[in-house]
């Protein structure tokens, strides 16, 4: 197979695994915390505090205990950032689970 | 400021330091007071992580006489809230590891506030005479706030079980 192939199957593979991370994550936060909606109707961008996903400080901790059991990425005080939604907390885990 | 007295000696357990804490020694810690002081003694906690405690259930408390006049009953969230105060005191046993001459105001103001219940199960009726014995095992923190899977047994049997979330900064 040529170069190009295998990288574009490559790159299939990887946007595959992280649509099913962040399906993963949609259903396991909708479950865990008993929203009204289904994993197709949350975007990827939105916002998980305030407007968007309306999560509070108490959701946050839940989800930190989440990610921690399902991918054992551990979420400090200093990672706020990766609350910013669902995107940004899919970067962070893929940045920090062991391969 | 009169500082917080030590009132035992830590033992070392196979999990390291543990310490033991009487209903006097809790008192210094934590400010809950009659009618709402609902543990009685502490023990084999390792400060900040985990530990045990005993609430004895006696017909003499206040909310007996309305639950229920003929058929006494102790609430489940008086359950719970033995629980908490027994996450408190471990919570306040690692402010006074990091810092034992800290005094008693301080230590009593460092006592949290309970932000969340969750999978709470009272699986058996308690009445007076039992005796709770009260475990409560500390999880992540983030933001502020801690996790804390608590237990409640008399005898062999578990009453209550659950997770609690608790601020632990005022």
């Amino acid at each position: 197979m040529s170069t190009a192939t295998i990288a574009a199957e490559d790159v299939h593979t990887r946007a595959q695994k992280r649509f099913d991370k962040a399906w993963r994550i949609k259903s396991e936060i909708i479950d865990k915390l008993g929203l009204e909606t289904r994993p197709e109707r949350v975007s990827d961008n939105q916002p998980l505090f305030g407007r968007g996903l309306e999560m509070d400080s108490l959701d946050s901790l839940e989800i930190v205990v989440m990610i921690q059991n399902l991918f054992g990425v551990s979420i400090s005080d200093d990672d706020a950032g990766a609350f910013g939604s669902i995107n940004a907390l899919v970067d962070f885990i893929e940045a920090h689970e062991e391969k | 400021m009169a500082p917080v007295p030590t009132r035992t000696a830590p033992a070392v357990s196979s999990e390291g330091i543990t310490r033991d804490f009487d209903s006097d020694a809790i008192k210094q810690m934590l400010p809950h007071r009659w009618p709402m002081l609902m543990i009685d003694r502490a023990h084999d906690v390792i400060p900040g992580e985990r530990g045990r405690g005993v609430k004895n259930v006696s017909i003499n408390e206040p909310f007996f006489a309305g639950h229920y006049p003929n058929h006494s009953i102790m609430p489940g969230v008086l359950i719970i809230e033995s629980l908490a105060q027994l996450v408190a005191v471990i919570y306040v046993a690692e402010r006074l590891e990091v810092a034992p001459k800290v005094s008693v105001q301080d230590v009593q103001a460092s006592v949290g506030y309970l932000g969340s219940i969750s999978k709470m199960k009272f699986s058996r009726l308690v009445r007076p005479g039992d005796q709770l014995d009260l475990e409560a095992v500390l999880g992540p923190r983030f933001g502020g706030l801690r996790e804390a899977a608590v237990t409640a047994r008399v005898g062999r049997n578990v009453v209550a079980t659950g997770t609690l979330i608790v601020t632990s900064t005022r």
